[in-house]
Formats: C-alpha cells, structure tokens, sequence
C-alpha cells in the first residue's frame, strides 16, 4: 500500500522532469533505499512494473541502490555504518550523529532520451533541483540528524532565533 | 535522439515534507505545539488524551484530530472533553499531511475551534507502529506509547518509530504487577535507537503519571515554540489528586 503510493509518486516526478525537458521516453530510474527508509525493495520493483505502464516510464529501468546506514558524529567526525540500529558513535560513543543515507527513499537521477532538436529549445528550463525549492524538504546542513527531521536542540534552537 | 541524466537527489516525499515543515512553522508562529501521538492499536492513545483533558480541566486549550480506519468511536470518547474532528482513513494505515489539513478546516467550521489561540494540538495517528513512523504530520513532537501489556522488546523491533520519537511514554503502568515488563528494558531498548529520549509512565486508569506527563507537555511547548511558562496564571489551581481532576478511578 504504501510502496504503491510512493511509486506513483515517483512516477510523476519523473514524467514531470520528462515533460520539462520534453523528453520523448524515459531510459533508466535511479532510486536508493536503506534500513530505515521504510520500503521494501521487492514491493516497490512491484508496484513499478504495474504503475508504470501507460506512463512516459513505459519501459524504463528502474535501478534500486540499496545502501547502508551511513552517519557522521557531530563530536568527533568519525563516520561510519550503524549496525543493528545502536545510534552512537563507534569511535567515542557520542549520540549526537548525523545520518547520511539509508534513511530515505530517494530519486537519485533520472536518464531521458530525448530528440536532439526539440532539446536544443531546452536551455531556458532551469535545474529541476533549481525549480522546485527542493532544497526546503532536504537534507540541512549542520548536524541534522535526517531522521529525526526535527532534533531537539535544533528546533529549540529554531525558536530562539 | 540522444540522452541526458538529470540529477534529482531527493526524497520522493520531499513535497509533503515540506508542506509539513510550512505549515510546523505557521503553528510554532501561533504558539500551538503539535503532538504527533502514535503506538499499536490499544495502547492507549485516546485514554491518554482523554486524561490529559481532564487533567486540564479547560486551563489548557486544546483539540484533537484522530485518524481511524473507521468509525469515529474515538471522537465520540474524546467530545465531552475537548474539540474532536475524526479522520477516517478509509483502509489507509497511516495519517498524511492532506487528510490533517482537511481535520484542521473541519476544526475550525465545525468545532469553531480558534486555531490563533490553540495552546496543544494533538494528532493521533492510526494505531499502527509502522507505517506512520515516515509521516511528518507538522508536529514538533513526536510520542510513542507502549503499554505494559505489549511487551518490552518492542523498540528494537520497530527502529523506524521508536528512532523518530521524541518520547516514549509507557502506559497501563498499573498492569505492571500482572505482566512481565520491564520500564527499565523497554527504556534502555529505546535509548540504544534513540539516545536522547524522554522516558515517561503513566496510567490514565488510576491517573498515575498524567500530571508529570502535562507537565512534560507544557514544558516542551514553552522550549518548543516559545510559549509563556504560565499562560494564564492559574497553575497552582491544579487539583493534585486525579480523582478531583474528574480522572477515572
């Protein structure tokens, strides 16, 4: 239930960005996952391989990168994978951790095949990542945990601003 | 024909997490905290809300919009005590960010709840320990309960909610001679996921725990998005025994 709904989301993402760049098809998805991105690989090849048909995805390679839990510690900058979901540094046992990936379901980038013609009139269309104020539901710089979208003393620090 | 790569990079929820974020903002503007309040189904998310009004007793202003797959059985519990708007899912297992906002319309047109002057806005998600954990729902706190019965190994299992909440409140704490659970496991099991935690009990029963739980509540709303410590001055009127806050026996 939920892959479906992400997947659809997902697709028209990416007939959106077809669309912009007045793509004629689309070639390959890129999209990547971890342990705590709440998705489950095969549901979502699944919910593809049904949604995508009547598309401008049609066809298109869906490619799933599954990666670790990757973090950085705020205290000591040792980055390094979490196993078995323990949220502490493993160098000086700080909790205090950025997460890097594996806590997303992302669309990395997306390969278009488009008519070399009708794609020389496309100079004028911004970035897609320029567009859409994309920036504003992603990841903060600073020792944001991305999981914890909201840490504690950063939205205290937030409010005092 | 030729092919280009474009980059994206985001997450594919990233629209509804910033309508989250948007709309997060525009309620810590108006001094209202959102609670995000999430466990299994039966945990006891609507008998701590209904605690938590009466503990209140009206000194605090506060509305509730709960999500249910049917039946507004839970808005019909919470509607003697406080503005209630149900949110029928209709078979989805979670709340997202468009059915809340519908929820706060129907608050303000059918509750006449003003949403300027709202100090505690609750959520309460479908009873679910999965799904709802990768919905940001505009809260600035997020709340999972685990009730004695449920067992103390439940953290680990479900990294995903038990990693995004803010705090982890036990409850059916009065259950705890009868059952084999441990405060101490269960909390030590969330700390592992979730280091900086706040572990809290209560029983909306027996009303143990509930005034340090709207203790924790108004605390957080004062660091959280400003508001005066005492809002209206009427603090020391709070009743110290849960029988005389109309808390059932």
């Amino acid at each position: 239930m939920h892959e479906t709904s992400l997947v659809a989301a997902l697709l028209r993402q990416v007939a959106r960005l077809a669309r912009e760049h007045r793509a004629a098809a689309v070639e390959e998805i890129r999209v990547e996952m971890g342990p705590l991105s709440g998705v489950e690989r095969p549901l979502i090849e699944l919910a593809f391989a049904e949604l995508a048909d009547g598309t401008v995805c049609r066809g298109a390679r869906l490619r799933v990168e599954e990666v670790p839990l990757e973090a950085v510690c705020c205290d000591c900058g040792a980055r390094f994978e979490i196993q078995r979901f323990r949220f502490r540094c493993r160098r000086c046992d700080s909790p205090r951790l950025e997460v890097l990936r594996g806590d997303a379901f992302r669309l990395v980038d997306v390969v278009l095949r488009t008519h070399d013609v009708a794609d020389s009139g496309c100079g004028a269309v911004p970035r897609a990542e320029e567009r859409s104020g994309w920036s504003v539901g992603g990841r903060r710089s600073g020792c944001d945990d991305g999981i914890v979208r909201r840490g504690r003393s950063e939205r205290d620090a937030e409010r005092r601003s | 024909m030729s092919t280009k790569t474009i980059h994206v990079g985001r997450d594919v929820r990233a629209e509804l997490q910033r309508r989250a974020a948007e709309l997060r903002s525009t309620f810590a503007g108006r001094g209202t905290l959102v609670v995000n309040v999430v466990s299994s189904p039966g945990a006891g998310k609507t008998s701590l809300l209904q605690a938590t009004a009466r503990w209140w007793g009206g000194r605090r202003r506060m509305a509730v919009l709960v999500g249910d797959l049917a039946t507004d059985r839970d808005a019909q519990r919470l509607a003697p005590l406080c503005p209630v708007e149900q949110l029928t899912t209709g078979g989805a297992c979670h709340l997202e960010i468009p059915l809340l906002e519908r929820g706060l319309e129907r608050l303000v047109s059918h509750q006449g709840v003003d949403l300027e002057g709202l100090e505690f806005l609750f959520v309460e998600n479908v009873g679910n320990l999965v799904c709802p954990a990768s919905h940001d729902l505009a809260e600035h706190l997020r709340v999972v309960l685990l009730s004695a019965t449920e067992g103390d190994d439940k953290p680990g299992k479900y990294p995903k909610m038990f990693r995004t909440a803010d705090a982890l409140v036990i409850t059916k704490i009065d259950l705890l001679p009868h059952v084999p659970f441990s405060v101490e496991a269960a909390a030590e099991d969330a700390r592992r996921i979730r280091p900086d935690v706040e572990v809290l009990s209560v029983s909306p029963l027996t009303g143990e725990g509930v005034p340090e739980w709207c203790a924790y509540l108004e605390h957080r709303r004062r660091l959280l998005v400003g508001a005066p410590a005492v809002a209206d001055g009427r603090e020391e009127e709070r009743p110290s025994d849960p029988v005389d806050a109309g808390l059932p026996r």
